[in-house]
């Protein structure tokens, strides 16, 4: 089974070359990643941007405040525990419940506070971070995800992601968790994926390790029937990732909350090429069709963030 | 220029100039392209010999051969042993000269040549001839001279005939005068002196070489001496030593004419013997030689240059530069994936050290059981660094136990697991470990044999004797591998491994709606 590459090119499909070269390099400035690799500089430029995020707990950056934050724990029935420079959803850890002296994974998994600490040293030692530099664990509020969403997810939190390019939304994906992906959103490991029409917010195909599918393979729930609610408020946020973060190509990623609505979980400068599997369209022909927008001095098209999405909504 | 033609302008530059810089040295240079093509080197060791009685000042010169076209000087030594050593070059005639203030006993100086030759020297070596040749006869042995020179004379036609006559009077002693003049005569104490001198009284000029035969294994050979005669405006050399198979092709010749090859003041008994042997070398050598002696030595500016030891870690580092282009090969246009970027390269490196038969099963058997323990590690509370630090320990007590079980079983290959590094094998099972939990087995294998995949497609790359010879003789080769490597950063196409995963939506073609505006641009 192999896709004839002239085909794909036809298609516009992106390859990750085409992203590293022709995108990722020509139109994300390095110095600006250090903002969307580090989590918490994220959080803190977000909130200053007036972006909603998850709030922040707190944050653990030596080895010895570890101790008094294991005491701090004792208060919180929910919370997650997040390498700032973490990739790929590495040691993330969720609990959802306790369970006498016992935290609760969202699988039901119990682990105690020992764990924690282990877990907690771990990050600060830089094992899930890049390069395994040493690293801070930021403590967040549990999003409390929407439950329409309940049935398209199994044992954690569906997220949308949106690709903007130079403050355009182009595309943009549910992923939900599976039995397979052990409650975790990513795509490579099992995950599926759901296109979702950018006009609308409404589902278009779903794919779990590149093959398409209708139903969660766990949960059994008709993906055709999804409707993302709060739609154009996601695009706007979203789309608001572009002046926070100087990136012209990236991904954010948005989960949506029961009271708080759509918040910004992390942005990424290297969003993944799924995407064109699960809208089952390519990325290269709606990219080059804001690559040749006007673009003013400031490198963008000048337009508010409401008529950039206007614009896409129309188009895409 | 976008930066993409400046790319391709500046990977084209770098290509050209290093097949360029490559085939002038191959050709203008004259360093082979190939491993396989040798020369034969001849490494003759002269050894002066002669006795003091008492206390004396001496002086040793002693005649060497000059540097000619088909003929390759490649290095000289001298031995000195106490004496002073100066070389001089006059008239065209190059000499050592050894000297000491007080020397007794028998002395032995040495002097070791190596050299490539063809034979085909002689011509350019002759001196001008001399229209009025003299000969050198005392009035006693003039008359015996003349007998024999004008018998030989009336007995030919021409020059040479009447060489031919002369040699064979000489040779079969068919006259007195022959014993005569060779035993009383300093001057015509030689046959070849003799017939020099004959051929004087006859108006014809010669001259005599000194030189050696060249034979593989001859040890102590006096040199010998041949006569080149001047016939119908040439040279013509003339082989007097009948009695032994010996072809002129051979002979080397290490001075000519009047003076002589040793000259000793202070002692006496003094003579010179010549030993030989002849190797094979590749033409790659002899052409390092050439290059390093036959020009200015501060200008050499190459790996050659560095001592012996270093080249041969040269010859390492020089394959890197193809282990990082397989990998950009195989990680742009493939889509390997691999645990750690160019961790590959060296596994591959190790893999070189060890051969790949033992060192992938060690490999393999090291990150298995390290596997196994680490996962009891994470088990208890570590920090990182501790942790790491620990399988470090781990892997030196894996490498002694193989090391050591397999002395004993008598399989002497295992005892190369020592060329692992350690902290990539430490890392590696980290890696792997981590992966594992975070992503689970499925990953580990998939990363695990890609690196393993493209170690291995590295190390046949970096092991292939002819791209290894290349890589290592022709470094200037490698400008052009940044060249490939520039060109391969600028693919923007499709890697093999996409064509797979996007093998179903492109079954889906025509149901797919691609955008109006994108359609009309797109095809602009």
């Amino acid at each position: 089974m192999l896709a004839n590459p002239f085909s794909l090119k036809r298609m516009g499909i992106l390859g990750m070359n085409q992203r590293n070269v022709d995108f990722i390099a020509r139109y994300n400035d390095r110095r600006f990643y250090p903002l969307v690799d580090d989590k918490l500089k994220t959080k803190q430029a977000a909130i200053k941007a007036n972006i909603s995020v998850p709030q922040l707990i707190g944050v653990i950056s030596h080895q010895f405040e570890i101790k008094s934050a294991l005491e701090k724990f004792q208060q919180l029935e929910q919370f997650v525990i997040k390498p700032a420079q973490g990739s790929g959803g590495k040691g993330i850890l969720v609990i959802t419940a306790r369970e006498g002296d016992h935290y609760l994974k969202p699988s039901g998994e119990p682990i105690s506070l020992l764990d924690i600490q282990r877990h907690i040293s771990n990050t600060l030692s830089g094992l899930y971070s890049l390069g395994g530099r040493n690293d801070v664990a930021m403590v967040e509020e549990l999003v409390n995800f929407d439950p329409r969403f309940n049935d398209y997810s199994y044992q954690g939190v569906p997220d949308i992601r949106v690709i903007i390019f130079k403050g355009f939304p182009v595309m943009a994906m549910m992923r939900c968790s599976t039995k397979d992906s052990d409650g975790k959103a990513n795509l490579h490991q099992g995950a599926v994926g759901v296109g979702l029409d950018i006009s609308t917010g409404k589902s278009l195909f779903a794919v779990q390790n590149d093959r398409l599918i209708d139903h969660h393979p766990d949960t059994k729930k008709a993906f055709k029937e999804l409707d993302i609610p709060h739609w154009h408020t996601i695009l706007e946020l979203s789309t608001a990732c572009f002046e926070m973060t100087h990136l012209g190509y990236l991904g954010a990623d948005i989960v949506l909350d029961e009271k708080l609505g759509p918040l910004i979980l992390e942005v990424n400068a290297r969003p993944g090429l799924a995407i064109q599997i699960a809208n089952q369209i390519g990325l290269v022909h709606r990219l080059k069709t804001i690559e040749q927008l006007e673009v003013n001095e400031f490198g963008h098209s000048g337009l508010s963030i409401e008529k950039r999405v206007n614009w896409s909504i129309e188009n895409f | 220029m976008s930066s993409r033609a400046q790319v391709y302008f500046i990977a084209a530059l770098l290509i050209l100039a290093g097949l360029a810089m490559t085939l002038y040295k191959a050709y203008e240079m004259g360093f082979p392209l190939y491993k396989g093509e040798t020369q034969e080197v001849w490494t003759i060791e002269a050894v002066v010999k002669f006795k003091v009685d008492k206390p004396e000042e001496v002086k040793a010169s002693l005649t060497l051969p000059n540097q000619q076209s088909g003929m390759m000087i490649l290095d000289e030594q001298y031995t000195t042993s106490g004496y002073g050593l100066n070389t001089s070059l006059d008239n065209n005639v190059r000499k050592a000269i050894w000297s000491k203030r007080e020397a007794t006993g028998t002395q032995r100086l040495f002097y070791k040549l190596q050299l490539t030759y063809d034979g085909k020297q002689q011509a350019e070596l002759m001196p001008e001839p001399n229209p009025v040749p003299e000969a050198n006869f005392d009035k006693e042995s003039l008359v015996a001279a003349q007998t024999i020179a004008d018998k030989a004379f009336s007995q030919s036609s021409d020059v040479p005939s009447l060489v031919e006559q002369l040699i064979q009077i000489i040779e079969t002693k068919e006259l007195p005068e022959v014993d005569f003049l060779l035993q009383n005569n300093l001057r015509t104490s030689s046959k070849p002196k003799l017939i020099k001198n004959l051929l004087a009284l006859k108006g014809i000029d010669s001259t005599i070489a000194r030189g050696v035969y060249l034979e593989d294994g001859r040890r102590r050979m006096a040199p010998s001496e041949i006569l080149s005669v001047f016939v119908d405006d040439q040279w013509k050399i003339y082989n007097l030593e009948s009695d032994r198979n010996t072809n002129l092709n051979n002979f080397l010749i290490w001075q000519i004419g009047g003076e002589s090859l040793l000259d000793v003041e202070g002692g006496y008994d003094s003579d010179v013997r010549f030993s030989m042997i002849s190797n094979l070398m590749s033409s790659r050598k002899v052409a390092i030689w050439h290059n390093l002696h036959g020009t200015d030595e501060d200008s050499d500016f190459s790996i050659f240059g560095l001592p012996i030891e270093q080249q041969s870690i040269f010859k390492m580092i020089l394959l890197i530069p193809l282990g990082a282009l397989v990998v950009v090969f195989l990680r742009v246009l493939i889509g390997i994936k691999t645990s750690g970027t160019f961790m590959p390269v060296l596994i591959a490196l190790a893999f070189i050290e060890t051969t790949l038969s033992t060192g992938l099963p060690v490999f393999l058997i090291i990150v298995c059981v390290g596997l196994v323990i680490r996962s009891y590690l994470s088990n208890i509370n570590l920090l990182l660094v501790a942790r790491v630090a620990a399988i470090v320990v781990i892997v030196v007590g894996l490498m002694g136990l193989i090391s050591i079980t397999s002395y004993k079983l008598g399989i002497e290959q295992g005892l190369t697991v020592t060329f692992f590094p350690m902290i990539i094998l430490a890392w590696t099972i980290e890696r792997m470990s981590i992966i594992w939990e975070e992503e689970g087995p499925k990953d580990v294998l998939v990363q695990g044999t890609g690196s393993l995949a493209v170690a291995i497609a590295c190390y046949f790359v970096m092991t292939a004797e002819s791209i290894k010879y290349l890589a290592f003789n022709f470094p200037e080769l490698h400008l052009a591998t940044l060249g490939f490597i520039l060109i391969l950063g600028q693919y923007n196409g499709y890697r093999l491994s996409e064509l797979f995963r996007f093998a179903q939506v492109s079954k889906s073609e025509q149901e797919w709606h691609i955008p109006k505006q994108a359609d009309s641009k797109g095809e602009s």
